[in-house]
């Protein structure tokens, strides 16, 4: 077929499929434009922030910050070997590799929320379950950058330290570890600014923290406080983001 | 200590073939000796087996015919540890320096001889406390002593293959094997490391066997040239003895 004519063809067919999508989704601008005052009522009941509760929320704050941590560490050290198997360049066998990548994207595909619920049946509602959640999910996006870089590292120094006689292990722990750091180090940084995102989420479905608490006050209609807990949440992702930016750069 | 003259054979290289597996025939029986002292040189054109030779030497590349002796010992059969053994023995340097740039020149050069000291803390990534006296002799001894704490990333590319050299030197080899070691190095650079790899000869005794591609250097600085085309000796002798006849000839490209 002509360019001429298959242009306006896959036009038409992208709007169609637009338009599938607002039957589907059932959507009406009509009522969001009528409900807007809605909106505003909240917002106006929501301001001025309550303050007031503010030294209670340090200990939901801290849960929420610590699941992300959690998460985040044992991320890291689950993502390691999986992405050391999934890396082409020096996995020991086709079949570890094809497991690795299986792992790899069986946890990210299967979402974080998915995870806590199967964690809750385990362990019980709470923190924990949350952060073991974290942890799995993380495996997925971790172990695939780290195996990305992994196979992007200049072997060089690889095929050198080999060839003095050096083991695998010292080959990996003075070759491969010193090139790698630094970029893994910024990874799991930008995985922790995810997981202190995903934490707030897992917080409304059961795992604590300023998500429980919000879902709360929400519930309780104490829309002051959850414009509080709003800025608290801000300040905390606008935190992490600038401060693990930084330090990413110190160590480009 | 000043060697008088080539001591015993330390590389011996007998028939050796190499066959690819889509059907190019990169060496076709080579013949070399190297003995201790001895500057040898290998010159030729792109393409002409130089790089198959010295790969096929440690293995790297499995040769498909022949047999290498170092120290008298044959590499063709071993594996594993014997393998490692014979690797240890020779020191090896490319193109590239290959550092890990981030670490420091002294910790590059000390990574040189892990395969003499296997233990738990070096597998975990801590240098050899004993080496690290040695390696700054070796620093010194490529005239690099003064940059020991800097980052290796940071020195320039004749500085960096000098640093690969000293960890070549950690290793404590007998023999050297360096693969176009200047390629893509300025002039300036290209000649001191000729000069340091001439002098390790020489002072140190040590058997030294260079691929490169400029024969104004091989001249300069071997003891024997060995011209290699489309993967045959065709010349093996002392630097006077090659003409410019023959030097056309081995860069000339195959139809001519």
């Amino acid at each position: 077929m002509r360019r001429s004519t298959l242009l306006p063809l896959i036009l038409l067919l992208g709007i169609g499929l637009f338009g599938q999508s607002l039957w589907v989704i059932d959507a009406r601008l009509s009522e969001l434009i009528t409900g807007v005052h809605g909106m505003a009522d909240i917002l106006s009941r929501a301001s001025p922030p309550d303050f007031s509760s503010l030294p209670d929320i340090v200990w939901p704050t801290l849960e929420t910050l610590d699941i992300a941590l959690f998460g985040t560490v044992c991320g890291v050290i689950m993502a390691i070997p999986f992405a050391v198997l999934a890396a082409r360049n020096v996995t020991p066998s086709k079949a570890l590799y094809y497991f690795a990548r299986s792992v790899i994207a069986l946890t990210r595909a299967v979402p974080d929320l998915i995870w806590a619920l199967l964690f809750v049946t385990a362990v019980g509602l709470g923190p924990f379950p949350g952060a073991l959640a974290l942890s799995v999910h993380s495996i997925g996006m971790l172990g695939r950058l780290f195996a990305e870089r992994i196979e992007d590292m200049d072997m060089g120094a690889v095929e050198a330290l080999t060839l003095t006689g050096a083991g695998r292990a010292q080959v990996f722990t003075h070759a491969v570890v010193p090139a790698l750091a630094p970029s893994l180090l910024g990874i799991a940084l930008y995985r922790f600014d995810e997981n202190l995102r995903s934490s707030l989420v897992l917080g409304f479905v059961g795992a604590g923290g300023l998500g429980f608490r919000m879902l709360t006050a929400m519930n309780l209609f104490q829309y002051r406080e959850v414009s509080m807990l709003l800025i608290v949440t801000f300040l905390l992702v606008v935190g992490a983001e600038q401060i693990s930016s930084a330090l990413r750069k110190l160590m480009a | 200590m000043v060697h008088p003259g080539p001591g015993a054979p330390r590389l011996i290289v007998r028939q050796l073939a190499k066959r690819y597996p889509n059907g190019r025939v990169a060496l076709k029986g080579v013949d070399l000796t190297v003995r201790d002292g001895e500057l040898v040189v290998i010159l030729g054109s792109n393409g002409c087996g130089k790089s198959t030779l010295l790969r096929s030497i440690v293995r790297l590349i499995e040769p498909t015919e022949g047999q290498v002796l170092i120290d008298g010992c044959a590499v063709g059969g071993l594996d594993g540890e014997g393998l490692r053994r014979v690797r240890m023995a020779c020191g090896m340097i490319f193109q590239h320096a290959n550092l890990v740039g981030r670490r420091n020149v002294l910790a590059n050069v000390a990574t040189g001889s892990l395969g003499r000291h296997r233990s738990f803390a070096t597998a975990m990534g801590l240098l050899p406390r004993a080496e690290l006296d040695a390696a700054k002799g070796f620093l010194q001894e490529v005239g690099l002593v003064d940059f020991a704490q800097q980052r290796a990333g940071t020195l320039s590319g004749g500085q960096q293959q000098r640093v690969a050299i000293a960890r070549a030197l950690a290793q404590r080899p007998r023999l050297l094997l360096a693969d176009e070691p200047v390629a893509s190095l300025d002039p300036e650079s290209a000649r001191e490391i000729m000069a340091l790899l001439r002098r390790l000869a020489t002072e140190d005794g040590l058997a030294v066997l260079t691929v490169l591609h400029q024969p104004d250097l091989a001249l300069a600085y071997a003891d024997r040239v060995i011209g290699l085309k489309e993967g045959e000796v065709v010349f093996d002798g002392t630097p006077d003895g090659i003409s410019a006849a023959m030097v056309d000839l081995l860069y000339q490209r195959h139809a001519a």
